[in-house]
Protein backbone atom coordinates (compact mmCIF):
# COMPACT_ATOMS: atom_id res chain seq x y z
CA UNK A 1 0.00 0.00 0.00
CA UNK A 2 1.16 3.55 -0.71
CA UNK A 3 1.54 5.62 2.37
CA UNK A 4 -0.90 8.09 3.92
CA UNK A 5 0.39 10.42 6.62
CA UNK A 6 -1.29 12.58 9.21
CA UNK A 7 0.95 15.64 9.54
CA UNK A 8 -1.05 17.81 11.92
CA UNK A 9 -4.22 17.87 14.03
CA UNK A 10 -6.18 20.57 15.76
CA UNK A 11 -9.00 20.27 18.27
CA UNK A 12 -11.26 22.73 20.04
CA UNK A 13 -11.87 22.56 23.74
CA UNK A 14 -15.01 20.46 24.13
CA UNK A 15 -17.75 22.22 26.08
CA UNK A 16 -21.39 21.88 26.98
CA UNK A 17 -22.63 24.90 25.08
CA UNK A 18 -20.60 26.97 22.64
CA UNK A 19 -23.50 29.33 22.14
CA UNK A 20 -21.12 32.14 21.21
CA UNK A 21 -19.99 30.36 18.02
CA UNK A 22 -21.93 29.29 14.94
CA UNK A 23 -20.92 25.85 13.79
CA UNK A 24 -19.24 27.46 10.83
CA UNK A 25 -17.13 29.65 13.16
CA UNK A 26 -16.35 26.64 15.33
CA UNK A 27 -15.01 24.82 12.27
CA UNK A 28 -13.11 27.87 11.02
CA UNK A 29 -11.23 28.23 14.32
CA UNK A 30 -9.95 24.68 14.23
CA UNK A 31 -9.03 24.78 10.51
CA UNK A 32 -7.21 28.10 10.92
CA UNK A 33 -5.29 26.73 13.89
CA UNK A 34 -4.21 23.74 11.79
CA UNK A 35 -3.01 26.07 9.00
CA UNK A 36 -1.02 28.12 11.53
CA UNK A 37 0.50 25.06 13.21
CA UNK A 38 1.68 23.68 9.85
CA UNK A 39 2.65 27.03 8.36
CA UNK A 40 0.40 26.51 5.36
CA UNK A 41 -2.36 28.52 3.70
CA UNK A 42 -5.64 27.39 2.21
CA UNK A 43 -3.93 27.20 -1.21
CA UNK A 44 -1.89 24.26 0.11
CA UNK A 45 -5.02 22.19 0.74
CA UNK A 46 -5.93 19.96 -2.21
CA UNK A 47 -9.41 18.90 -1.22
CA UNK A 48 -11.64 18.63 1.82
CA UNK A 49 -13.62 15.82 3.46
CA UNK A 50 -16.03 16.70 6.25
CA UNK A 51 -18.19 14.69 8.64
CA UNK A 52 -21.39 15.93 10.21
CA UNK A 53 -25.04 15.02 10.65
CA UNK A 54 -27.97 16.87 9.13
CA UNK A 55 -30.37 16.17 12.02
CA UNK A 56 -27.85 17.69 14.42
CA UNK A 57 -27.15 20.71 12.26
CA UNK A 58 -30.81 21.24 11.39
CA UNK A 59 -30.12 21.61 7.68
CA UNK A 60 -30.04 19.16 4.84
CA UNK A 61 -26.64 18.68 3.22
CA UNK A 62 -25.37 20.63 6.22
CA UNK A 63 -21.79 20.53 4.94
CA UNK A 64 -22.84 23.07 2.29
CA UNK A 65 -23.09 25.65 5.08
CA UNK A 66 -19.44 25.36 6.14
CA UNK A 67 -17.68 25.61 2.78
CA UNK A 68 -16.24 29.01 3.68
CA UNK A 69 -14.98 27.75 7.04
CA UNK A 70 -13.21 24.69 5.62
CA UNK A 71 -11.80 26.70 2.72
CA UNK A 72 -13.43 24.68 -0.03
CA UNK A 73 -15.31 27.33 -2.00
CA UNK A 74 -14.50 26.46 -5.64
CA UNK A 75 -12.64 23.37 -4.45
CA UNK A 76 -13.41 19.65 -4.18
CA UNK A 77 -15.34 18.84 -1.00
CA UNK A 78 -17.33 15.81 0.00
CA UNK A 79 -18.93 14.72 3.24
CA UNK A 80 -19.49 11.61 5.27
CA UNK A 81 -22.85 11.81 7.01
CA UNK A 82 -21.64 9.78 9.93
CA UNK A 83 -18.78 9.32 12.34
CA UNK A 84 -15.56 11.23 11.65
CA UNK A 85 -13.41 8.08 11.52
CA UNK A 86 -15.13 7.20 8.24
CA UNK A 87 -14.29 10.70 6.97
CA UNK A 88 -10.66 9.91 7.72
CA UNK A 89 -10.96 6.77 5.56
CA UNK A 90 -12.51 8.79 2.72
CA UNK A 91 -9.67 11.33 2.99
CA UNK A 92 -7.04 8.58 3.00
CA UNK A 93 -8.55 7.16 -0.19
CA UNK A 94 -8.23 10.55 -1.88
CA UNK A 95 -4.50 10.52 -1.10
CA UNK A 96 -4.16 6.88 -2.23
CA UNK A 97 -5.95 7.70 -5.51
CA UNK A 98 -3.01 9.94 -6.34
CA UNK A 99 -5.39 12.76 -7.28
CA UNK A 100 -4.51 14.96 -4.31
CA UNK A 101 -1.32 15.59 -2.37
CA UNK A 102 -3.12 17.03 0.65
CA UNK A 103 -6.57 16.45 2.13
CA UNK A 104 -8.14 18.37 4.99
CA UNK A 105 -10.46 16.20 7.12
CA UNK A 106 -12.83 17.98 9.49
CA UNK A 107 -15.64 16.88 11.77
CA UNK A 108 -17.87 19.00 13.95
CA UNK A 109 -20.91 18.70 16.16
CA UNK A 110 -22.89 20.98 18.43
CA UNK A 111 -25.03 18.74 20.59
CA UNK A 112 -26.31 21.84 22.40
CA UNK A 113 -28.34 23.01 19.42
CA UNK A 114 -30.97 20.27 19.37
CA UNK A 115 -32.61 17.72 21.68
CA UNK A 116 -30.20 14.79 21.38
CA UNK A 117 -32.78 12.27 22.63
CA UNK A 118 -35.07 13.09 19.71
CA UNK A 119 -32.20 13.01 17.20
CA UNK A 120 -31.17 9.59 18.49
CA UNK A 121 -34.76 8.37 18.58
CA UNK A 122 -35.03 9.25 14.88
CA UNK A 123 -32.47 6.49 14.14
CA UNK A 124 -35.26 3.96 14.75
CA UNK A 125 -37.80 3.02 12.10
CA UNK A 126 -40.91 5.21 12.30
CA UNK A 127 -43.62 2.52 12.34
CA UNK A 128 -42.47 -0.41 14.50
CA UNK A 129 -39.98 1.15 16.92
CA UNK A 130 -39.63 4.92 17.01
CA UNK A 131 -42.77 5.58 19.05
CA UNK A 132 -41.43 3.27 21.77
CA UNK A 133 -39.14 6.20 22.47
CA UNK A 134 -35.93 4.20 22.27
CA UNK A 135 -32.79 6.31 22.15
CA UNK A 136 -29.07 5.91 22.70
CA UNK A 137 -29.43 5.61 26.49
CA UNK A 138 -32.33 3.19 26.76
CA UNK A 139 -30.95 0.92 24.02
CA UNK A 140 -27.54 1.02 25.76
CA UNK A 141 -29.35 0.03 28.98
CA UNK A 142 -30.78 -3.04 27.24
CA UNK A 143 -27.36 -3.94 25.84
CA UNK A 144 -25.62 -3.49 29.20
CA UNK A 145 -28.31 -5.56 30.94
CA UNK A 146 -27.87 -8.46 28.49
CA UNK A 147 -24.06 -8.27 28.59
CA UNK A 148 -24.06 -8.27 32.43
CA UNK A 149 -26.39 -11.22 32.59
CA UNK A 150 -24.53 -13.30 30.04
CA UNK A 151 -21.07 -12.86 31.51
CA UNK A 152 -21.67 -11.93 35.16
CA UNK A 153 -20.21 -8.43 34.73
CA UNK A 154 -20.83 -6.10 37.70
CA UNK A 155 -21.86 -2.46 37.83
CA UNK A 156 -18.70 -1.81 39.84
CA UNK A 157 -16.49 -3.14 37.03
CA UNK A 158 -18.25 -0.85 34.56
CA UNK A 159 -17.89 2.07 36.99
CA UNK A 160 -14.13 1.57 36.89
CA UNK A 161 -14.15 2.50 33.18
CA UNK A 162 -15.84 5.80 33.96
CA UNK A 163 -13.45 6.49 36.85
CA UNK A 164 -10.41 5.71 34.68
CA UNK A 165 -11.52 7.83 31.73
CA UNK A 166 -12.61 10.77 33.85
CA UNK A 167 -9.26 10.69 35.64
CA UNK A 168 -7.40 10.65 32.33
CA UNK A 169 -9.49 13.62 31.16
CA UNK A 170 -7.80 15.75 33.84
CA UNK A 171 -4.61 15.56 31.73
CA UNK A 172 -6.35 16.48 28.48
CA UNK A 173 -6.83 20.25 28.08
CA UNK A 174 -9.50 19.65 25.39
CA UNK A 175 -11.67 17.39 27.57
CA UNK A 176 -15.16 18.59 28.48
CA UNK A 177 -15.65 16.99 31.91
CA UNK A 178 -12.63 17.58 34.10
CA UNK A 179 -13.58 16.40 37.53
CA UNK A 180 -12.27 13.24 39.13
CA UNK A 181 -14.94 10.78 40.26
CA UNK A 182 -14.92 7.67 42.44
CA UNK A 183 -16.50 4.25 41.95
CA UNK A 184 -19.06 5.18 44.63
CA UNK A 185 -19.87 8.41 42.78
CA UNK A 186 -20.72 6.36 39.69
CA UNK A 187 -22.72 3.75 41.60
CA UNK A 188 -24.64 6.44 43.50
CA UNK A 189 -25.29 8.72 40.53
CA UNK A 190 -28.82 9.09 39.23
CA UNK A 191 -30.25 5.94 37.65
CA UNK A 192 -30.97 6.59 33.95
CA UNK A 193 -31.72 3.25 32.27
CA UNK A 194 -30.83 0.32 34.48
CA UNK A 195 -27.99 -0.64 34.90
CA UNK A 196 -26.72 2.68 33.53
CA UNK A 197 -26.37 5.61 35.88
CA UNK A 198 -25.66 9.19 34.91
CA UNK A 199 -21.89 8.73 35.32
CA UNK A 200 -21.86 5.56 33.19
CA UNK A 201 -22.89 7.81 30.31
CA UNK A 202 -21.15 10.58 28.38
CA UNK A 203 -22.09 14.26 28.50
CA UNK A 204 -23.29 16.06 25.37
CA UNK A 205 -20.58 18.32 23.99
CA UNK A 206 -19.86 20.91 21.32
CA UNK A 207 -16.59 20.87 19.43
CA UNK A 208 -14.65 20.28 16.23
CA UNK A 209 -11.51 18.52 15.07
CA UNK A 210 -9.40 18.93 11.93
CA UNK A 211 -6.37 17.20 10.47
CA UNK A 212 -4.24 17.28 7.35
CA UNK A 213 -3.44 14.10 5.42
CA UNK A 214 -0.75 13.86 2.80
CA UNK A 215 1.44 11.44 0.86
CA UNK A 216 4.95 10.24 1.68
CA UNK A 217 6.75 12.81 -0.44
CA UNK A 218 4.93 15.84 0.93
CA UNK A 219 4.86 14.59 4.54
CA UNK A 220 8.60 15.07 4.90
CA UNK A 221 8.30 18.72 3.87
CA UNK A 222 5.52 19.45 6.34
CA UNK A 223 6.67 17.74 9.55
CA UNK A 224 9.39 15.75 11.29
CA UNK A 225 6.77 13.62 13.01
CA UNK A 226 4.40 12.15 10.42
CA UNK A 227 2.00 9.45 11.55
CA UNK A 228 1.34 6.67 9.04
CA UNK A 229 -1.83 4.71 8.36
CA UNK A 230 -0.94 1.04 8.90
CA UNK A 231 -4.22 -0.80 8.90
CA UNK A 232 -7.95 -0.33 8.40
CA UNK A 233 -11.04 -2.45 8.80
CA UNK A 234 -14.71 -1.59 9.01
CA UNK A 235 -17.79 -3.70 9.58
CA UNK A 236 -21.48 -2.97 10.03
CA UNK A 237 -24.03 -5.08 11.89
CA UNK A 238 -27.80 -5.41 11.30
CA UNK A 239 -29.99 -2.31 11.66
CA UNK A 240 -32.54 -3.77 14.08
CA UNK A 241 -31.16 -4.34 17.57
CA UNK A 242 -33.30 -7.48 17.65
CA UNK A 243 -31.37 -8.91 14.71
CA UNK A 244 -28.01 -8.62 16.44
CA UNK A 245 -26.13 -10.49 19.09
CA UNK A 246 -26.45 -7.82 21.78
CA UNK A 247 -23.88 -9.31 24.15
CA UNK A 248 -20.84 -9.29 21.86
CA UNK A 249 -19.75 -6.58 19.43
CA UNK A 250 -19.36 -8.95 16.49
CA UNK A 251 -19.03 -6.20 13.88
CA UNK A 252 -16.25 -4.50 15.83
CA UNK A 253 -14.48 -7.83 16.21
CA UNK A 254 -14.54 -8.36 12.42
CA UNK A 255 -13.39 -4.78 11.74
CA UNK A 256 -10.48 -5.21 14.17
CA UNK A 257 -9.43 -8.52 12.63
CA UNK A 258 -9.24 -6.91 9.18
CA UNK A 259 -7.22 -3.96 10.49
CA UNK A 260 -4.84 -6.18 12.50
CA UNK A 261 -4.24 -8.36 9.46
CA UNK A 262 -3.37 -5.37 7.28
CA UNK A 263 -0.97 -4.00 9.91
CA UNK A 264 0.52 -7.41 10.76
CA UNK A 265 -0.66 -7.30 14.37
CA UNK A 266 -1.12 -10.71 16.00
CA UNK A 267 -1.16 -9.82 19.70
CA UNK A 268 -2.82 -6.40 20.04
CA UNK A 269 -2.40 -6.07 23.80
CA UNK A 270 1.33 -6.57 23.47
CA UNK A 271 1.97 -4.86 20.14
CA UNK A 272 -0.33 -1.82 20.20
CA UNK A 273 0.99 0.87 22.56
CA UNK A 274 -2.02 3.17 22.78
CA UNK A 275 -5.75 2.84 22.11
CA UNK A 276 -8.52 5.39 21.63
CA UNK A 277 -11.95 3.75 21.51
CA UNK A 278 -15.51 5.02 21.16
CA UNK A 279 -16.75 4.33 24.70
CA UNK A 280 -20.44 5.19 24.25
CA UNK A 281 -21.14 4.01 27.83
CA UNK A 282 -19.06 2.40 30.56
CA UNK A 283 -20.08 -1.22 29.89
CA UNK A 284 -19.47 -0.61 26.20
CA UNK A 285 -15.72 -0.09 26.79
CA UNK A 286 -15.57 -3.48 28.54
CA UNK A 287 -17.24 -5.04 25.49
CA UNK A 288 -14.74 -3.22 23.25
CA UNK A 289 -11.78 -4.78 25.13
CA UNK A 290 -13.18 -8.17 24.22
CA UNK A 291 -13.92 -7.35 20.58
CA UNK A 292 -10.48 -5.83 20.05
CA UNK A 293 -8.95 -9.06 21.33
CA UNK A 294 -7.37 -7.52 24.45
CA UNK A 295 -9.02 -10.25 26.50
CA UNK A 296 -11.30 -13.23 25.94
CA UNK A 297 -15.07 -13.01 25.47
CA UNK A 298 -16.81 -12.25 28.75
CA UNK A 299 -13.55 -11.20 30.41
CA UNK A 300 -13.95 -7.42 29.97
CA UNK A 301 -14.81 -7.00 33.66
CA UNK A 302 -11.87 -9.06 34.78
CA UNK A 303 -9.62 -7.10 32.42
CA UNK A 304 -10.50 -3.74 34.03
CA UNK A 305 -10.11 -5.28 37.51
CA UNK A 306 -6.59 -6.42 36.63
CA UNK A 307 -5.54 -3.15 34.98
CA UNK A 308 -7.48 -0.58 37.02
CA UNK A 309 -4.53 0.49 39.12
CA UNK A 310 -2.10 0.54 36.20
CA UNK A 311 -1.79 3.24 33.57
CA UNK A 312 -3.93 1.36 31.05
CA UNK A 313 -3.19 3.08 27.70
CA UNK A 314 -6.83 3.07 26.61
CA UNK A 315 -8.59 6.42 26.18
CA UNK A 316 -5.84 8.56 27.71
CA UNK A 317 -7.82 11.51 26.32
CA UNK A 318 -10.66 10.72 28.70
CA UNK A 319 -12.64 9.13 25.87
CA UNK A 320 -16.22 9.78 24.89
CA UNK A 321 -17.28 9.48 28.55
CA UNK A 322 -15.47 12.81 29.09
CA UNK A 323 -16.17 14.62 25.78
CA UNK A 324 -18.96 13.75 23.39
CA UNK A 325 -19.46 15.93 20.29
CA UNK A 326 -21.10 12.84 18.79
CA UNK A 327 -20.27 12.97 15.07
CA UNK A 328 -16.68 14.08 15.74
CA UNK A 329 -15.87 11.30 18.23
CA UNK A 330 -14.19 8.95 15.74
CA UNK A 331 -12.00 11.66 14.22
CA UNK A 332 -11.06 12.83 17.73
CA UNK A 333 -9.89 9.26 18.45
CA UNK A 334 -7.73 9.45 15.29
CA UNK A 335 -6.37 12.89 16.28
CA UNK A 336 -5.53 11.69 19.79
CA UNK A 337 -3.67 8.64 18.46
CA UNK A 338 -1.80 10.83 15.96
CA UNK A 339 -0.87 13.25 18.76
CA UNK A 340 0.38 10.36 20.89
CA UNK A 341 2.48 8.93 18.04
CA UNK A 342 3.92 12.38 17.32
CA UNK A 343 4.99 12.46 20.98
CA UNK A 344 3.03 15.67 21.48
CA UNK A 345 0.40 14.50 23.98
CA UNK A 346 2.03 16.34 26.92
CA UNK A 347 0.63 15.18 30.26
CA UNK A 348 -1.38 12.36 28.68
CA UNK A 349 1.57 11.05 26.60
CA UNK A 350 2.20 7.30 26.60
CA UNK A 351 6.00 7.13 26.62
CA UNK A 352 7.53 5.61 23.51
CA UNK A 353 4.19 4.97 21.78
CA UNK A 354 4.94 3.63 18.29
CA UNK A 355 1.73 1.88 17.25
CA UNK A 356 -1.77 3.13 18.04
CA UNK A 357 -5.38 2.10 17.42
CA UNK A 358 -8.35 4.42 16.85
CA UNK A 359 -11.96 3.19 16.83
CA UNK A 360 -14.93 5.08 15.41
CA UNK A 361 -18.58 4.10 15.47
CA UNK A 362 -21.88 4.84 13.75
CA UNK A 363 -25.41 4.17 14.91
CA UNK A 364 -26.94 2.72 18.04
CA UNK A 365 -25.08 0.12 20.13
CA UNK A 366 -22.00 -0.19 17.89
CA UNK A 367 -23.77 -0.92 14.61
CA UNK A 368 -21.06 0.47 12.30
CA UNK A 369 -17.43 0.19 13.36
CA UNK A 370 -14.19 1.54 11.95
CA UNK A 371 -10.80 0.40 13.27
CA UNK A 372 -7.63 2.22 12.21
CA UNK A 373 -4.04 1.44 13.10
CA UNK A 374 -1.31 4.04 12.94
CA UNK A 375 2.47 3.98 13.28
CA UNK A 376 4.82 6.79 14.29
CA UNK A 377 8.34 7.45 13.09
CA UNK B 1 -36.24 36.56 19.77
CA UNK B 2 -35.06 36.64 23.36
CA UNK B 3 -31.94 37.56 25.24
CA UNK B 4 -30.03 35.16 27.45
CA UNK B 5 -26.67 35.62 29.09
CA UNK B 6 -23.50 33.60 28.91
CA UNK B 7 -20.71 35.08 31.00
CA UNK B 8 -20.79 38.85 30.55
CA UNK B 9 -22.14 38.79 27.01
CA UNK B 10 -25.71 39.25 25.90
CA UNK B 11 -26.71 36.61 23.40
CA UNK B 12 -29.73 36.76 21.14
CA UNK B 13 -31.69 33.58 20.63
CA UNK B 14 -34.04 33.15 17.72
CA UNK B 15 -36.44 30.25 18.16
CA UNK B 16 -38.61 28.70 15.51
CA UNK B 17 -40.46 25.49 15.02
CA UNK B 18 -40.89 23.72 11.70
CA UNK B 19 -43.14 20.78 10.93
CA UNK B 20 -41.52 18.44 8.43
CA UNK B 21 -44.15 15.77 7.78
CA UNK B 22 -43.22 12.60 5.93
CA UNK B 23 -45.41 10.17 4.03
CA UNK B 24 -43.46 6.94 4.34
CA UNK B 25 -44.16 3.82 2.38
CA UNK B 26 -44.22 1.12 5.02
CA UNK B 27 -44.37 -1.65 2.43
CA UNK B 28 -46.85 -4.45 1.77
CA UNK B 29 -45.67 -6.62 4.66
CA UNK B 30 -46.17 -3.90 7.24
CA UNK B 31 -49.60 -3.05 5.79
CA UNK B 32 -50.58 -6.72 6.20
CA UNK B 33 -49.12 -6.72 9.70
CA UNK B 34 -51.16 -3.72 10.81
CA UNK B 35 -54.33 -4.97 9.05
CA UNK B 36 -54.15 -8.35 10.77
CA UNK B 37 -53.44 -6.68 14.11
CA UNK B 38 -56.48 -4.43 13.75
CA UNK B 39 -58.97 -6.84 12.16
CA UNK B 40 -58.02 -10.19 13.71
CA UNK B 41 -55.85 -9.38 16.73
CA UNK B 42 -53.07 -11.40 15.13
CA UNK B 43 -49.31 -10.86 15.26
CA UNK B 44 -47.47 -11.70 12.02
CA UNK B 45 -43.79 -12.17 11.28
CA UNK B 46 -42.06 -13.04 8.03
CA UNK B 47 -40.36 -16.38 7.40
CA UNK B 48 -37.47 -16.63 4.96
CA UNK B 49 -38.43 -19.27 2.35
CA UNK B 50 -34.79 -20.35 2.13
CA UNK B 51 -33.32 -20.45 5.68
CA UNK B 52 -36.74 -20.50 7.39
CA UNK B 53 -35.60 -17.87 9.88
CA UNK B 54 -38.67 -16.06 11.30
CA UNK B 55 -38.26 -12.28 11.51
CA UNK B 56 -40.27 -10.17 13.90
CA UNK B 57 -41.08 -7.37 13.21
CA UNK B 58 -41.65 -8.72 9.68
CA UNK B 59 -38.82 -7.78 7.34
CA UNK B 60 -38.94 -7.71 3.56
CA UNK B 61 -35.36 -8.91 3.05
CA UNK B 62 -33.54 -11.79 4.72
CA UNK B 63 -30.05 -10.44 5.28
CA UNK B 64 -28.51 -13.90 5.60
CA UNK B 65 -29.91 -15.27 2.32
CA UNK B 66 -30.23 -11.91 0.56
CA UNK B 67 -33.66 -12.70 -0.82
CA UNK B 68 -36.97 -10.93 -0.64
CA UNK B 69 -39.89 -12.16 1.43
CA UNK B 70 -43.46 -11.63 0.23
CA UNK B 71 -46.96 -11.67 1.74
CA UNK B 72 -46.93 -15.46 1.20
CA UNK B 73 -44.05 -15.71 3.64
CA UNK B 74 -45.93 -14.10 6.53
CA UNK B 75 -46.59 -16.39 9.48
CA UNK B 76 -48.67 -15.93 12.62
CA UNK B 77 -46.83 -15.75 15.92
CA UNK B 78 -48.34 -16.26 19.37
CA UNK B 79 -48.61 -13.17 21.58
CA UNK B 80 -46.17 -14.71 24.06
CA UNK B 81 -42.43 -14.88 24.31
CA UNK B 82 -39.39 -15.12 26.54
CA UNK B 83 -37.53 -12.20 28.10
CA UNK B 84 -33.95 -11.81 26.87
CA UNK B 85 -33.12 -8.36 28.24
CA UNK B 86 -34.69 -5.42 30.06
CA UNK B 87 -34.15 -1.93 31.35
CA UNK B 88 -36.14 0.65 33.28
CA UNK B 89 -36.01 4.15 31.86
CA UNK B 90 -35.78 6.75 34.58
CA UNK B 91 -35.37 10.06 32.77
CA UNK B 92 -37.83 12.43 31.12
CA UNK B 93 -38.35 11.71 27.48
CA UNK B 94 -40.16 13.68 24.82
CA UNK B 95 -42.71 11.25 23.45
CA UNK B 96 -42.20 11.22 19.69
CA UNK B 97 -45.92 10.45 19.16
CA UNK B 98 -47.28 13.38 21.15
CA UNK B 99 -44.44 15.87 21.61
CA UNK B 100 -45.24 15.88 25.35
CA UNK B 101 -43.11 14.57 28.19
CA UNK B 102 -43.79 10.88 28.83
CA UNK B 103 -44.32 9.83 32.44
CA UNK B 104 -41.41 7.83 33.85
CA UNK B 105 -40.12 5.39 35.06
CA UNK B 106 -41.20 2.78 32.52
CA UNK B 107 -39.88 -0.63 31.60
CA UNK B 108 -38.52 -1.87 28.27
CA UNK B 109 -38.25 -5.53 27.46
CA UNK B 110 -36.29 -7.20 24.71
CA UNK B 111 -37.76 -10.62 24.02
CA UNK B 112 -38.26 -13.37 21.46
CA UNK B 113 -41.83 -14.24 20.55
CA UNK B 114 -42.31 -18.02 20.52
CA UNK B 115 -41.36 -19.25 17.06
CA UNK B 116 -39.42 -16.07 16.12
CA UNK B 117 -35.68 -16.06 15.56
CA UNK B 118 -35.12 -12.35 16.19
CA UNK B 119 -35.66 -10.26 19.28
CA UNK B 120 -38.13 -7.42 19.50
CA UNK B 121 -38.61 -4.59 21.97
CA UNK B 122 -41.70 -3.28 23.71
CA UNK B 123 -42.85 -1.70 26.95
CA UNK B 124 -43.23 -4.05 29.90
CA UNK B 125 -45.46 -3.55 32.95
CA UNK B 126 -42.66 -3.68 35.49
CA UNK B 127 -40.44 -0.90 36.77
CA UNK B 128 -38.68 -2.85 39.53
CA UNK B 129 -35.61 -4.45 37.96
CA UNK B 130 -35.27 -6.86 40.88
CA UNK B 131 -38.57 -8.43 39.76
CA UNK B 132 -37.38 -9.06 36.22
CA UNK B 133 -35.06 -11.80 35.08
CA UNK B 134 -33.97 -13.18 31.75
CA UNK B 135 -35.99 -16.25 30.83
CA UNK B 136 -39.28 -14.95 32.24
CA UNK B 137 -42.35 -15.39 30.08
CA UNK B 138 -44.07 -12.31 28.67
CA UNK B 139 -47.44 -11.84 27.01
CA UNK B 140 -48.96 -9.09 24.88
CA UNK B 141 -51.74 -7.06 26.48
CA UNK B 142 -54.19 -5.89 23.81
CA UNK B 143 -56.30 -2.79 23.96
CA UNK B 144 -60.09 -3.34 23.74
CA UNK B 145 -60.33 -1.22 20.64
CA UNK B 146 -57.83 -2.03 17.88
CA UNK B 147 -56.83 0.67 15.39
CA UNK B 148 -53.79 -0.84 13.63
CA UNK B 149 -51.07 0.93 15.63
CA UNK B 150 -48.49 -1.15 17.45
CA UNK B 151 -48.22 0.78 20.72
CA UNK B 152 -51.90 1.75 20.80
CA UNK B 153 -53.17 -1.78 20.16
CA UNK B 154 -50.56 -3.49 22.34
CA UNK B 155 -49.76 -0.86 24.98
CA UNK B 156 -47.35 -3.21 26.74
CA UNK B 157 -46.29 -6.81 27.41
CA UNK B 158 -46.91 -8.21 30.85
CA UNK B 159 -44.64 -10.53 32.75
CA UNK B 160 -46.42 -13.85 33.32
CA UNK B 161 -45.97 -14.75 36.99
CA UNK B 162 -44.61 -18.23 37.65
CA UNK B 163 -47.70 -19.45 39.49
CA UNK B 164 -49.86 -18.72 36.42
Amino acid sequence: MDKVAIVGCAQTKYEEDKIDLTYSELVFDVVKQLHNDLGISNDDVGCVITSSNDFNDGRTIANMAIQDAVGSVRKSESRVSGDGAFAFVYGAMRILSGSYDTVLVVSHCKCSEVNQYLVNNSIFDPYYQRHLGLDQISSAGLMANMYMNKYGITEEQAAKVAVKNRKYALSNPYAHLQKEISIDDVLNSKMMAHPLKELDLPPFSDGAVAMLLTNEEKAKKLTDTPVWLKGYGSCTDAYYLGHRNMTDLIALELAAKTAYKMAGVTNPLKEVDVFEVYDAFSFHELMIYESLGLCDKGEGGKFIDEHFDSQLPINKSGGVLSSNPTMANGLIRVAEIATQLMGKADKRQVDGAKLGLAHGMNGICSQGNCVLLFGGE
Amino acid sequence: MSKTRKGQEDIFEIKWKTDLPYRYSIGKLAVKFFEELKENKKILGSKCPKCEKVHFPPRAVCADCFIKMTLDDMVELPPRGTLEGFTVVNYPFTDPSTGGIRPFPYGYALFKLDGADTYTMHFVNETDVTKMKIGQRVEAVFNDELIGDLTADIPYFRIIKEEE
